[in-house]
């Protein structure tokens, strides 16, 4: 086949075109004359400005790098010539992505209205001027723009919504740290919008909005940001069809109400607590869920969890987030509202050295557990003790306390019952053998220690811990103690034969045998001697 | 009717028997078959057997597009593979297939994966896969890079 006449069809040159980036489109220009226009053909356009202009802007820095200030001219020129001339029946999509001055408020309405006359159904348009300027409006036209299905804002905008607006095809809209013309213009939007699907609303300080009401039925995906210097008195989320769930509250709202999400998967909460049980109220229905407490106060830590009706009866993962906070109760309560949790992953960065009154819970039906404990946490570390006892089911356990250093994990084998545990440490530690006691004893039948995993502080490893695990094995079962070597490398294996007599060949019935000569070629000849009579 | 069996015929004479839900992925099939339910045998002119088999083994796998999650996962990474195994001069031939017969998921496909291809070309490179000539003058390429400056501020600096 004759390519070059194959391709003599500009459609399907078009069409490979629009795969590439603008910047890689327009570059075909100098092909030939047949392709200097093609790229004006592309549906989709998208202009980005150099990321380190949104840094300097961040920073309130100066511009003073002649270098990028020429890359926006340039961008600009482009803009400004270009798409006037743009000649693709349909702009599907123009993203601009502007943080320098040079682009006014002025050039943007022009920009966007190009856009919109071309019946474009994906407008994403962020801009971060250098400090201080004006936010930039958006054209009225956008407002009622029939083809418009996405609408992605950021940053120095300023959302004016006309009183009469129709936007029938929007199904995503982001609106990033907004400034709004007036208490109205936010709520007219989202209560206007009737085929909305995804929502992202991030308020900023200063924004002109007091009270949010998210009421919209077809909404499957929604996530709010609320920080804690925002003027913000209060929310009302109702979306019965809601999917995906996430919220960052670190305000001060004194009204919240979350109707239930009957359908909801997945869920993320990330709050500073004031009454983290009555907000988890909303999310019964819930299949994952991560929560993540900041700093809560004395309110949480006194409020009274369990004692009434609310189970989590979908509730299958659980993330569990804390940072100096106030937590076991919550999580006691947690998980036995939770009677189908098969997935418990557990993170205290930062402990606040507080012993919780723990409690008791029933048996736990967790088969995963990932818990990433504090080491100075008395609380995490008895809490992750119970957890092991009660969780009849559990199959894969990683436990870490202190800071990744020390690792612990446990294996059980559900046909012949019986626990391994793995505990891995860098570095030998003078408490290591205590953190192990703790676990071991925890009651756990025909316990195993595998001490494979010992092996970064297994030279170290001191003759009392031998003795030690001598005893808390209590097994006379040969069979055992030889399955728990064969975890060993080789030659700690043997030196195992200095225990007592019963020890003395217990290595020999190992089965896999490894010499490892990579080690005694640093030693000395001696050692090597040794190696080759072994 | 899915049961029944087309015949599909290349323009080097190859045939291949599929299920009829599997020729009207190709739409120019679909477009004869709703003409005339009766006919079993097409002759497709522009398409030598090689490439007809692939595009019938796109065909076949996206058949049934289900539309869960997982379903998705899985034709993606189908998709993913079987555009490895072809060079950009095979890919060119498929894109010309999938445009004549009509496949639309195959063309985003391709399309995209020859876009993915050619990004990092040099003008040369694009020039020679696509039988391009260049006919601008030294001045007129250089004019052209000047009123599109802002393409190729990135293009004249070798990226990290």
């Amino acid at each position: 086949m004759d390519k070059i006449t194959g391709f003599s069809d500009d459609e399907l040159l078009v069409k490979i075109l629009s795969f590439l980036s603008t910047k890689a489109a327009v570059r075909t220009s100098i092909l030939s004359k047949q392709w200097k226009f093609l790229w004006r053909r592309i549906p989709k356009l998208e202009f980005h400005d150099d990321i380190k202009n949104y840094i300097l802007s961040m920073r309130g820095e100066s511009r003073t790098d002649s270098l990028l200030l020429e890359g926006s001219q340039r961008m600009w020129r482009f803009i400004d010539m270009n798409l006037p001339l743009h000649c693709s029946p349909v702009i599907e999509s123009l993203s601009l992505t502007l943080y320098n001055e040079l682009f006014q408020p002025e050039d943007i309405i022009l920009w966007v209205e190009i856009a919109v006359s071309r019946c474009a159904q994906e407008l994403s348009v962020s801009y971060s001027p250098y400090k201080g300027k004006r936010d930039a409006l958006l054209p009225t036209s956008l407002y009622t723009c029939k083809s418009l299905v996405t609408l992605k804002l950021r940053d120095n905008i300023l959302v004016d919504v006309p009183h009469v607006f129709c936007l029938p095809s929007l199904k995503t809209l982001h609106l990033v740290r907004m400034t709004y013309a007036d208490e109205e213009s936010l709520q007219r939007l989202l209560s206007n919008c009737f085929v909305l699907e995804d929502l992202v609303v991030e308020r900023r300080v200063g924004d002109n909005v007091r009270n949010v009401s998210v009421i919209i039925p077809s909404l499957l995906s929604l996530s709010f940001e609320i920080l804690g210097q925002c003027s913000s008195e209060g929310y009302v989320i109702h979306t019965p069809s809601l999917k995906n769930f996430k919220a960052k509250d670190f305000g001060k709202c004194s009204t919240c109400l979350i109707l239930n999400m009957p359908k909801l998967e997945e869920a993320y909460i990330a709050t500073a607590g004031r009454n983290i049980k009555k907000l988890l109220e909303s999310f019964t229905y819930v299949k994952r869920l991560s929560l993540f407490i900041l700093n809560n106060n004395a309110e949480a830590f006194t409020a009274v969890y369990g004692g009434d009706d609310v189970v989590f009866n979908q509730l299958e993962n659980l993330k569990f987030i804390i940072r100096s906070a106030y937590w076991s109760k919550l999580l006691y309560w947690l998980l036995i509202a939770s009677p189908k949790l098969r997935n418990l992953e557990f993170n205290e960065p930062i402990s606040r050295g507080w012993y919780n009154t723990l409690v008791f819970w029933e048996q736990l039906i967790l088969v995963f557990l990932n818990w990433l404990g504090n080491h100075d946490s008395i609380e995490g570390k008895a809490l992750a003790t119970y957890i092991l006892r009660e969780s009849c089911q559990l199959k894969t356990a990683t436990i870490s306390i202190g800071q990744g250093q020390k690792k612990l994990e446990m294996e059980r084998e559900s046909a012949i019952n019986i626990w391994m545990y793995r505990y891995a440490t860098n570095k030998g530690r003078s408490n290591e053998s205590s953190d192990l006691t703790v676990l071991l004893n925890s009651r756990i039948p025909n316990l195993y220690v595998n001490a494979s995993l010992f092996v970064g502080s297994i030279m170290s490893l001191k003759r009392p811990l031998w003795c030690n695990m001598d005893k808390i094995c209590g097994v006379s079962e040969d069979e055992l103690l030889v399955k728990i070597l064969s975890f060993l490398p080789t030659k700690v294996a043997v030196s195992t034969s200095v225990l007592s007599k019963q020890w003395k060949y217990l290595w020999k019935r190992v089965l896999k045998l490894e010499y490892d000569d990579t080690e005694c070629k640093t030693k000395s000849s001696k050692s090597r001697k040794r190696f080759r009579r072994f | 009717m899915s049961s029944n069996k087309i015949v599909l015929t290349s323009s080097d004479g190859e045939s291949f028997e599929v299920e009829e839900v599997v020729a009207r992925k190709l739409q120019i099939v679909g477009h004869m078959l709703e003409d005339d339910c009766v006919i079993n045998e097409i002759p497709l002119q522009n398409v030598t057997g090689d490439i007809l088999s692939m595009v019938i083994e796109y065909c076949k796998t996206h058949v049934d597009e289900e539309e869960s999650e997982e379903a998705q996962t899985k034709l993606k990474t189908w998709d993913e593979e079987f555009m490895k195994k072809f060079d950009i001069k095979t890919l060119l031939q498929i894109i010309l297939a999938a445009n004549y017969l009509n496949v639309k998921g195959l063309l985003d496909l391709v399309s995209q994966t020859i876009a993915d291809t050619i990004k990092d070309y040099t003008p040369e490179q694009i020039r020679e896969v696509f039988g391009v000539e260049n006919d601008y003058t030294e001045e007129e390429e250089a004019e052209v890079r000047k009123e599109n400056a802002w393409a190729f501020d990135e293009a004249d600096t070798p990226k990290p």
